[in-house]
């Protein structure tokens, strides 16, 4: 596997804090990187030292295998984007000025694909509209478009979808898949909003205290974090001599509710359960989260910077067979 | 670096606070020569022989203006996150630090030409120049170079500072700290050697009694010290050339030239080490 970023022990100390304690991460060529961590994990951080705005304290990363001791490493910073906290954009500009003021900086002979780049974002028609009276969604769009102005391979944003109304967040999630899948651009996303980045990873690096606790592909994790149906019944004794004869994997959680690990026949299934005289009240397909699987890696604190929206699935350990 | 430059000065070129700038030094110093020119008119005891005597008032403000401008102008890249983006692209930070002096000092200079074309107001009542044509290229060359000390500064300020308003404060505090350290020491200078104890007044005859030394006056090499400083700070250069006391020209030159390059290059040695965020 190439692997565009690459980290070794890399270390980030302000004065006595340390933020960034010997981290180690591989981002593969043409992934979706999801870098999850709640506040003060040292996201922000990492970005800023592969972004060059400040030196790490020890170890080293490696960005296309230029290390980053390495003088040339600075040229080859230009063939990534980043968007870090909040878009880098001049506030009393409007979006097609920033673009060009993009395009003066990276030298780029003509302003020719402004008007895609505005059009690729969904901000071709914002006009002489300052960035100032902009809302935080097109903020974070134009930011992306600036960033895209260098055609980079490689695109770093840092909360893309922090503080945005549920529209804007559809928006982004669109616009880094559309850039993934169409343009092949590797992205990495540090966010503690783990529902939305399930929607996006194919891989993920768990930070916690500045160290990486575990680099997982989503193939992996999904394999990890069981799909499951949860049922609610009028009987579960009913539903789990059902299940008991069909040889499926189930958990049941009180009188009323019980998981299911396997694809079942629902119609069959009603209809098994109403000849026992049991009633399906309702029935609902559910992931083991994300955040769950996060929480047991980090210790099994519950987190409140994870803000996820579902609440942790209790830990599978009364499993019938 | 050359990309930097000509996106800084796209830029700039934009800048409504640059206009406003230019504009405001122009009026300011036409309207301080029309009070003057009005000052001369209506009281007719008033000496006002030439123009020089009030044309060089700019080279006062000059600090002032800049340090406003720059914090507004640079400030605009800190607030809105704008300079990550140079970064990233892969500028140096020593290319980034100097792309911003000269595009501060470029519109610093701008407005320093903005107040001496304010100053042409007093021409119709004063006349031209009684200066020589060198003396006068020289006065200006050292308002230039004192103008490119106060750019240094507050580049330096604005760009290590990456809070706003403290940035604002400090530039403006800075100069009127240079400002006030400036009349102070100008004010010892000026002391008179001798005091006198009494004076006695028969009819139009004034007779000062026993002279003796001051004490507030200043000599010997302490005397040299204070007049070097004053040359060597931009503020006591725009104090001597608006009174027109201009002695040491190339010890205000080579000054000004020394603590251009100093700050520079202290302040690009602190950006290259500075956390960015």
């Amino acid at each position: 596997m190439e692997y565009i970023l690459t980290t070794d022990a890399l270390s980030k100390q302000y004065g006595h804090f340390k933020v960034l304690s010997g981290l180690n991460l591989h981002i593969p060529e043409g992934a979706i990187y999801g870098l999850v961590g709640k506040n003060g994990a040292g996201k922000t951080t990492f970005i800023r030292l592969i972004c060059g705005m400040q030196r790490p304290t020890s170890g080293s990363y490696s960005l296309y295998g230029t290390t980053s001791g390495n003088r040339e490493i600075a040229r080859v910073r230009r063939r990534m984007g980043a968007v870090v906290e909040t878009p880098s954009l001049y506030l009393d500009m409007s979006a097609a000025q920033n673009l060009e003021m993009q395009y003066r900086i990276l030298g780029l002979p003509s302003f020719e694909g402004i008007a895609e780049l505005l059009d690729l974002v969904g901000l071709a028609d914002t006009g002489k509209k300052k960035a100032k009276h902009f809302s935080l969604g097109m903020r974070q769009r134009l930011g992306i478009a600036i960033t895209l102005a260098g055609e980079p391979d490689f695109l770093v944003l840092d909360e893309p979808v922090n503080g945005l109304d549920p529209q804007g967040i559809v928006e982004i999630r669109e616009l880094i898949l559309k850039l993934n899948r169409q343009r092949g651009i590797t992205v990495l996303i540090s966010s503690h909003i783990l529902d939305e980045l399930a929607k996006l990873a194919t891989h993920y690096g768990f930070l916690d205290g500045g160290r990486m606790v575990r680099e997982v592909s989503a193939a992996e994790l999904e394999a990890a974090c069981r799909k499951c149906i949860r049922v609610t019944v009028t009987d579960t004794a009913a539903l789990a001599c059902l299940l008991d004869e069909r040889k499926v994997e189930y958990r049941i959680l009180s009188g009323q509710e019980a998981d299911i690990y396997a694809k079942l026949d629902i119609s069959e299934l009603v209809m098994a359960l109403a000849e026992k005289g049991c009633k399906v009240v309702s029935m609902q397909e559910r992931d083991e989260s994300l955040e769950s699987y996060y929480i047991s890696l980090v210790g099994g604190r519950v987190q409140e910077s994870i803000q996820s929206g579902k609440e942790a699935l209790p830990q599978r350990g009364t499993l019938h067979e | 670096m050359n990309r930097l430059l000509c996106a800084n000065f796209s830029r700039l070129w934009k800048s409504k606070y640059f206009y406003i700038s230019v504009g405001v030094m122009f009026a300011y110093i036409a309207l301080y020569m029309g009070k003057r020119c009005w000052i001369t008119f209506a009281d007719l005891t008033y000496q006002e022989t030439n123009l020089e005597s009030c044309y060089f008032r700019f080279s006062l403000v000059i600090g002032l203006f800049s340090a406003v401008f720059s914090t507004l102008f640079l400030g605009q890249e800190y607030s809105g996150g704008a300079i990550r983006n140079k970064v990233i692209a892969g500028y140096s930070r020593k290319d980034i630090y100097l792309s911003q002096l000269i595009v501060v000092s470029a519109a610093s200079l701008l407005m320093l030409l903005a107040g001496m074309a304010g100053g042409l107001v007093g021409i119709p009542v004063f006349g031209f120049w009684k200066m020589g044509t060198g003396q006068l290229f020289l006065y200006l060359l050292i308002a230039a170079m004192s103008t490119l000390v106060f750019c240094a500064v507050n580049t330096y300020i604005n760009v290590l500072t990456q809070n706003k308003v403290r940035s604002a404060v400090l530039s403006i505090l800075v100069f009127f700290a240079l400002l006030f350290l400036v009349s102070k020491l100008q004010a010892r200078l000026d002391e008179s050697d001798t005091v006198f104890s009494d004076i006695q007044i028969h009819g139009d005859e004034i007779n000062f009694l026993d002279p003796m030394p001051n004490p507030r006056y200043v000599s010997g090499a302490k005397r040299e010290i204070l007049d070097f400083i004053v040359d060597a700070l931009p503020t006591g250069q725009g104090l001597r050339l608006a009174s027109n006391e201009v002695a040491h020209p190339v010890r205000m030159l080579l000054s000004s030239a020394v603590l251009t390059v100093l700050v520079t290059f202290w302040g690009i040695l602190r950006y290259g080490r500075e956390d960015l965020k």
